[in-house]
């Protein structure tokens, strides 16, 4: 009896020390609770994403709000985002929404510029004013081919 | 697979109301390697068999088909008038609560305590309180002379006590039929007695049918009703005496040993010799 | 060369064939599963055997290979100077890949070849029909406990190899060759993501541990009841298993990848 006791013991430390490491591992590691408060949906559309993927950050003023949920081709072909934002914000409806690119080559995200006016975005709506992602290549594109009209004249 | 059709009970001209065990036209091989062709066979309610012959001639494998381990080509297997052969899970269930077995080495859990190798089938069965299951066990290991060796692992005992363990454990369902398999192998001359004493006792008190299978002449000669011997896929089937006789030399030369000396006094009081000599007839090898 | 067909055919049909009671008897186990009474100490019982008695060569491993791996991504990275992505690289590795599968292959060689060796034994001493003469059902009493310990055992073992893996990067890394503490960490967070590697992870280490269940203990019962028997069912689990685990690894990370 002493025995299997000592079994339980064992077996049930184990246990506990394991669904710990797995808890570990999914969260500070993996980072599963972020998602900080989502429940505010918001859309916005954009004529180029460049690599804006699924959860990818919200960011105020480089603190992250909230996260892209999922990302459609919209009925005009436009890229339509939905985001999941804190929902006790409140954001002017004359906020804008631009993606921008961490450093230089880094990943994309979405930062919000505040707007002015008093009346919030409720949830479900769009922003009114984006900003779409810079597309390296045709910025230097536009940039040779400046350079190019520049020299001509 | 195939059964062969099965005449009714009654019509087998030696089949009687005593018949505990009974096999008809039992054909049983392993791939190409034939053990029995249309065996028959009657082992008699009450009585002690012993089943003998070469090795490899299949003793062991006639006790697992009588409870229900294999499964024969064709052929009826009878245990207590209960069909074996190609039966559901359940049916074999209730036939394996009037059957026990005893095996070689005792087929004791070796990481269960003598105690709870015993009241495991207990407790499967979920009839008693732990109360209940608590006094038969120890009652039952203390009529095999196991009574202080409860809490010890069966990697603790000597061969002589497995065994007795073992049989412990083939009692403890109350059956009617004991089937045990080289009960004295590996034994010094003391333990076999101590194991013969016990089975003979059981018969003697309980009426319990009997069958085993042994190597082992001495006690054989001492013990056995009948003698069931297997050999060329079939079975002849005697009294120890006749089977002596026997004109068939291997049958015969099997109790050589026993020539030497005569057994001053048999281990069993009365084996009439009226339905020793009765049984002596049943004799039937299929393959002769 | 014209018995070269038949001989394929053969090969294939028992290939087939032992697939089919591969599933024959997963099947048998889990409606085994499904089937009062529940064994609560046999389940104990075998995850002490498999699970706790693992935990050392798991967690020893797991820190060994961290090590090594901090040391040659190190090597590589630093030639392009951008040693800071080794935590990153290094949890990915661990995670998505190297924890489920060494684990895997650990647990084979350490508990999968003594649940066959233990099941097939008793096969050898008959304890399994000593069992069925009582009706108990071997299945149920023997095999269940032990597969399932197996399919429970696995993901566990599989998050200490993956924190001692990154421990021993750390280690490697940071204190050995001198990467930021910091960098390490805060890299290895961002690269890791929970919906695609923490659960692809775990994912595959319960694929895994149901695989070994399965295959250790169908050999273990299978097992032809002589001390060769034994001897070959071991081997033959460890061989089987082993080489599942692998091919199975590709199609998950395949299937779960994009």
């Amino acid at each position: 009896m002493n025995s299997s006791k000592k079994l339980d013991w064992f077996v049930g430390i184990f246990v506990l020390l394991g669904l710990g490491a797995m808890a570990t591992l999914s969260i500070s590691i993996g980072g599963a609770t972020y998602s900080g408060k989502g429940g505010l949906t918001l859309y916005a559309t954009f004529d180029e994403i460049g690599g804006l993927k699924d959860r990818a950050p919200v960011l105020i003023a480089g603190v992250k709000v909230g996260l892209v949920e999922s990302i459609h081709l919209s009925e005009d072909y436009r890229a339509k985002v939905r985001m999941d934002v804190d929902d006790t914000l409140v954001l002017p409806f004359d906020s804008s929404a631009s993606i921008r690119t961490a450093g230089l080559l880094g990943d994309q995200f979405i930062h919000i510029e505040l707007g002015a006016e008093e009346e919030a975005l409720k949830a479900g709506e769009e922003f009114a004013y984006t900003e779409d992602a810079l597309v390296i290549e045709s910025l230097i594109g536009k940039l040779v081919h400046n350079l190019g009209i520049e020299k001509d004249e | 697979m195939r059964a062969t059709k099965l005449p009714a009970m009654d019509s087998m001209p030696t089949a009687d109301n005593s018949a505990s065990v009974t096999l008809q036209n039992v054909s049983l091989s392993f791939g190409e390697r034939l053990v029995f062709q249309d065996l028959d066979c009657i082992f008699h309610a009450g009585e002690i068999s012993v089943l003998a012959g070469p090795s490899g001639c299949g003793k062991s494998s006639l006790l697992r088909l009588l409870g229900g381990l294999l499964q024969p080509q064709s052929g009826g297997i009878q245990v207590s008038g209960q069909e074996v052969v190609g039966v559901k899970k359940q049916s074999l269930r209730q036939i394996r609560k009037q059957v026990g077995m005893m095996f070689q080495n005792g087929a004791l859990l070796s990481s269960m305590s003598i105690f709870e190798n015993l009241a495991l089938p207990l407790r499967e069965q979920r009839e008693m309180d732990e109360e209940g299951i608590r006094k038969k066990v120890s009652n039952q290991l203390v009529s095999v002379g196991l009574g202080d060796a409860e809490e010890l692992l069966p990697g603790q005992l000597s061969g002589g006590m497995v065994k007795r363990a073992a049989l412990a454990r083939a009692l403890i369902s109350d059956p009617e039929i004991l089937l045990c398999d080289e009960p004295f192998s590996g034994l010094d001359p003391v333990s076999v007695r101590r194991i013969e004493e016990l089975l003979v006792g059981l018969n003697q008190d309980r009426g319990m049918t009997i069958l085993l299978t042994s190597h082992h002449v001495p006690s054989t000669r001492r013990m056995a009703d009948h003698v069931v011997f297997l050999i060329d896929g079939g079975a002849v089937i005697g009294t120890p005496e006749e089977l002596m006789e026997h004109p068939d030399e291997r049958v015969s030369s099997f109790w050589e040993e026993l020539r030497s000396y005569v057994p001053s006094a048999t281990a069993r009081g009365g084996a009439s010799p009226s339905s020793a000599a009765q049984s002596g007839v049943v004799a039937q090898g299929g393959a002769e | 060369m014209i018995e070269l067909i038949p001989a394929i055919g053969r090969y294939v049909r028992q290939w087939v064939d032992s697939l089919g009671s591969h599933a024959q008897f997963a099947a048998r186990i889990g409606a085994a599963a499904l089937r009062p009474p529940f064994r609560p100490r046999r389940s104990v019982e075998a995850m002490y055997d498999s699970g706790v008695l693992s935990v050392v060569i798991i967690c020893v491993s797991g820190f060994a290979v961290g090590m090594v791996l901090g040391l040659l991504f190190y090597l590589s990275l630093s030639r392009f100077g951008s040693q800071e992505v080794l935590g990153a690289i290094v949890g990915i590795a661990l995670v998505r890949e190297l924890a489920p599968v060494f684990t895997a292959l650990l647990v084979t060689g350490r508990a999968g070849s003594a649940v066959t060796a233990e099941i097939g034994t008793m096969v050898v001493t008959e304890e399994l029909d000593g069992l069925r003469m009582l009706s108990i059902d071997p299945v149920h009493f023997v095999v269940l406990p032990k597969s399932m310990a197996l399919l429970f055992v696995m993901p566990i073992l599989t998050a200490f190899f993956a924190l001692f893996g990154i421990a021993g990067a750390y280690v490697a890394g940071c204190i050995v060759l001198g990467v930021d503490g910091g960098t390490f960490v805060t890299s290895l967070i961002d690269a890791v993501d929970f919906e695609n590697d923490i659960m692809g992870c775990f994912l595959k280490s319960v694929i895994f541990g149901s695989l070994l269940g399965l295959v250790a203990t169908y050999r273990g019962y299978h097992c032809e009841p002589t001390s060769r028997g034994v001897s070959s069912a071991t081997t033959q689990t460890v061989v089987v298993a082993s080489v599942s685990v692998l091919i199975f690894d590709y199609f998950i990370t395949a299937l779960w990848g994009f």
